[in-house]
């Protein structure tokens, strides 16, 4: 853990002053030198259950294991694309002298400290520095945001700053809550300790926890994209270099569920199921007919992938409602298969604007003819991300929906069929305009930069491989998963 | 004796959150904050006197540091840069933003006292911070000043500050001190890209970023 943590540091400290082919190199390289750290992590944790780190600062279990794994796979995949993207962005802007290469330098160093405190959000073990670290993230990823500088990218950088610094505000307060929930069983002084605070859960102060659950809630979810804090996101994720795009899409919104779900899990034992599920629930079906709502109206591509992600992260809500080793063994399957397929999404729809230049879905037709492999990437994430089976979500909302008729909420089931299928129709419906027909005769034919393909290939075969087939071991992690916040019983 | 010390600085709290929604110019909005800020501070070493706790000394030592000095030195300067506009505007007036501050103070007290008893905290305490984080969000959503609205972010995380110095003095500082750093962090950030959207827009008011819709 402090190997991968130390690979991040010195990445993000190094890419602001290397120059800029050393700084792409370099980012490649350390997010690889990640990735290998995070399964290497990930085979310690099935090896040995808990590891704990640094006298308490840092442990993982198999849900920091998932949520790691998730964070750098898709943050190697994205450095990768990076590269490729930023280069020949720049060069079509003419942008590639003096102080645009500055910026790109920037880019990095502020690309590896966003990926350096998510997982600083999953290794952590103190409750306090997890809060420290949300906000860093989201400072960190301000300027990636408004990347572009212009009128549109700053309108979005502040909005994301300001709804996200209310939402840490909040889970500011809900932190100082739990804090205070545990002082009966921990003593007036004591370090926020999860695995501590776990321990003596069902003795917190059940009032207390329900009223902390709220504030975390509506805190951390406004990071985590549910409806009606999801205001910054559309903004924020379409006007964004596309492959930030798909890590605040991919892996920020989840590193916040997983934030959430740590709450959930010493919150549970001592406020009761009822109210936090009613919350969790309440929450979840209002982002999923939000996003459902504005998928089906979307005229631009990157805002219409945004919604889609209100729309999963309230799924991944609604699972955790329903409860139960299913639900929530769902609920994590659901957060893996959406980071994926967002952030394929994302790869591809970069590569399709910078052919067309546009955003516009009515602008763009026939991008499996000028770009083949980016388009039938696109095709691939869509179809993923609306659900339709081989692929990685598939499972998962079945599983959601099963875990749903077990509980008997019937009304909830309905819904969210009713919009699984709404939202397989819109998104499908929308990118097959994309990409079928004949692209407009003014638009540059060809591929998009290799390095990008490169990366396409990998989250592709990841997601294809996942949607029939879930390797043992991951199984096993997302078991250990759910076994760390609690299995579900109350 | 000291208890009455304390619901004193604590109601002096409220006041100086009451001063922040009834400014109309940008110096008081930090006035007001600094004023905050201060009676924190004495709160913690109040804190200190009275149970003996060295650890809120250096808390209240950083809080002064911070909140009094950097961060209303930050805020003057991007004040400063800003364009000179007639006060700050609002989509409330101000008398009657008053009145709603007090209605959510209300609101908090009443929702805060059955939960105040059951960790035997005093009451008000509990009221004053949660007070203080709604009317934080109050001043964020009808303000349409940006320097304003940071005010109001900052409003909310003092009133945070000041639920944990009540419900949790001894929480370890390394905490307090992390958080402290963050919002600095956060401070410097919002100012320079308050610079920044000011070239691109001329101007500081909210209403004018609204583009990006649907």
């Amino acid at each position: 853990m402090i190997l991968l943590l130390a690979i991040a540091s010195i990445a993000a400290v190094a890419s602001f002053v290397v120059p800029r082919r050393v700084a792409e190199v370099g980012t490649v390289v350390a997010t690889l030198a990640e990735l290998a750290c995070a399964l290497q992590l990930s085979a310690q944790v099935l090896a040995s259950g808990r590891i704990v780190e640094l006298d308490d600062w840092l442990a993982a279990d198999g849900l920091s294991a998932v949520v790691t794994l998730i964070t750098a796979f898709v943050g190697a995949a994205a450095a990768i694309y990076s590269v490729g993207y930023l280069r020949e962005d720049m060069r079509e802007r003419d942008l590639d002298t003096g102080s645009a290469l500055a910026d790109q330098r920037r880019y990095y160093g502020l690309f590896h400290l966003f990926l350096l405190a998510m997982f600083v959000v999953s290794l952590t073990d103190n409750l306090g520095l997890m809060w420290v670290a949300i906000e860093a993230a989201t400072l960190a990823s301000l300027f990636l945001v408004s990347f572009y500088g212009t009128r549109e990218a700053l309108e979005a950088a502040w909005k994301y700053v300001l709804v996200g610094s209310v939402g840490i505000a909040l889970a500011l307060t809900g932190t100082a809550l739990v804090y205070t929930a545990g002082i009966r069983a921990l003593g007036s002084s004591y370090d926020m300790v999860w695995t501590r605070m776990e321990a003596v859960a069902p003795r917190l102060d059940g009032s207390i926890m329900l009223l902390a659950f709220v504030f975390l809630l509506i805190g951390y979810g406004t990071k985590a994209a549910l409806a009606p804090m999801h205001t910054w996101l559309p903004d924020a994720h379409s006007e964004a270099p596309s492959p930030i795009s798909a890590l605040l899409s991919g892996v920020l919104v989840t590193v916040a569920m997983y934030a959430i779900l740590r709450f959930y899990a010493i919150a549970v034992p001592s406020a009761g199921r009822t109210g936090i599920d009613v919350l969790l629930l309440g929450f979840g079906l209002l982002s999923l007919l939000v996003g459902t709502g504005f998928v089906l109206r979307q005229s631009d591509y990157k805002r219409l992938l945004a919604y889609s992600s209100v729309e999963q992260m309230g799924l991944v809500s609604i699972a955790i409602a329903f409860g139960g080793p299913l639900g929530l063994y769902a609920a994590i399957l659901q957060m893996i298969g959406h980071a994926l397929a967002k952030s394929l999404a994302f790869f591809a729809s970069g590569h399709v604007l910078l052919r067309y230049e546009t955003r516009e879905v009515d602008k763009v037709s026939g991008a499996l003819r000028a770009l083949p492999y980016s388009g039938a990437a696109l095709l691939l994430g869509a179809l993923a991300l609306s659900g339709a089976p081989p692929f990685g979500l598939f499972p998962s909302e079945v599983a959601i929906v099963t875990a749903g008729i077990r509980v008997g909420l019937w009304p909830a089931v309905l819904v969210v069929a009713a919009c699984l299928a709404i939202v397989f129709v819109a998104i499908v419906g929308t990118l097959a305009r994309m990409l079928f027909g004949r692209p407009p005769s003014d638009v540059r034919r060809g591929e998009g930069p290799l390095l990008g393909l490169v990366s396409l290939a990998g989250v592709g075969s990841m997601l294809l491989v996942l949607g029939v087939w879930i390797p043992g071991p991951l199984d096993q992690l997302v078991r250990a998963a759910v076994a760390a916040i609690g299995g579900g019983q109350a | 004796m000291t208890l009455q010390a304390l619901q004193m600085l604590e109601a002096l709290l409220l006041l100086a959150t009451l001063r922040t929604v009834g400014a109309h110019r940008l110096a008081d909005y930090i006035g007001g904050f600094i004023l905050q800020s201060v009676v924190l501070a004495a709160l913690a070493v109040l804190l200190a006197a009275s149970s003996g706790a060295a650890d809120l000394v250096v808390v209240a030592a950083m809080t002064l540091g911070a909140k009094v000095y950097l961060v209303p030195r930050i805020l003057r300067r991007v004040a400063a840069e800003l364009p000179v506009e007639r006060g700050v505007r609002s989509m409330l007036g101000l008398p009657a933003s008053i009145l709603a501050a007090i209605g959510l103070s209300v609101l908090a007290f009443l929702g805060t006292s059955t939960l105040a008893e059951s960790v035997g905290a005093q009451a008000g305490s509990f009221g004053v911070s949660l007070s203080m984080v709604l009317i934080g969000l109050f001043l964020i959503t009808v303000r349409r000043h940006v320097v304003a609205q940071l005010v109001g972010l900052l409003t909310m995380e003092n009133g945070t500050f000041a639920g944990t110095l009540a419900l949790a003095p001894r929480m370890p500082w390394v905490i307090e001190f992390a958080i402290l750093l963050d919002i600095l962090v956060a401070v410097v950030v919002m100012g320079l890209l308050i610079t920044l959207i000011h070239r691109e827009v001329a101007t500081a008011d909210t209403a004018a970023l609204r583009q990006l819709r649907g």
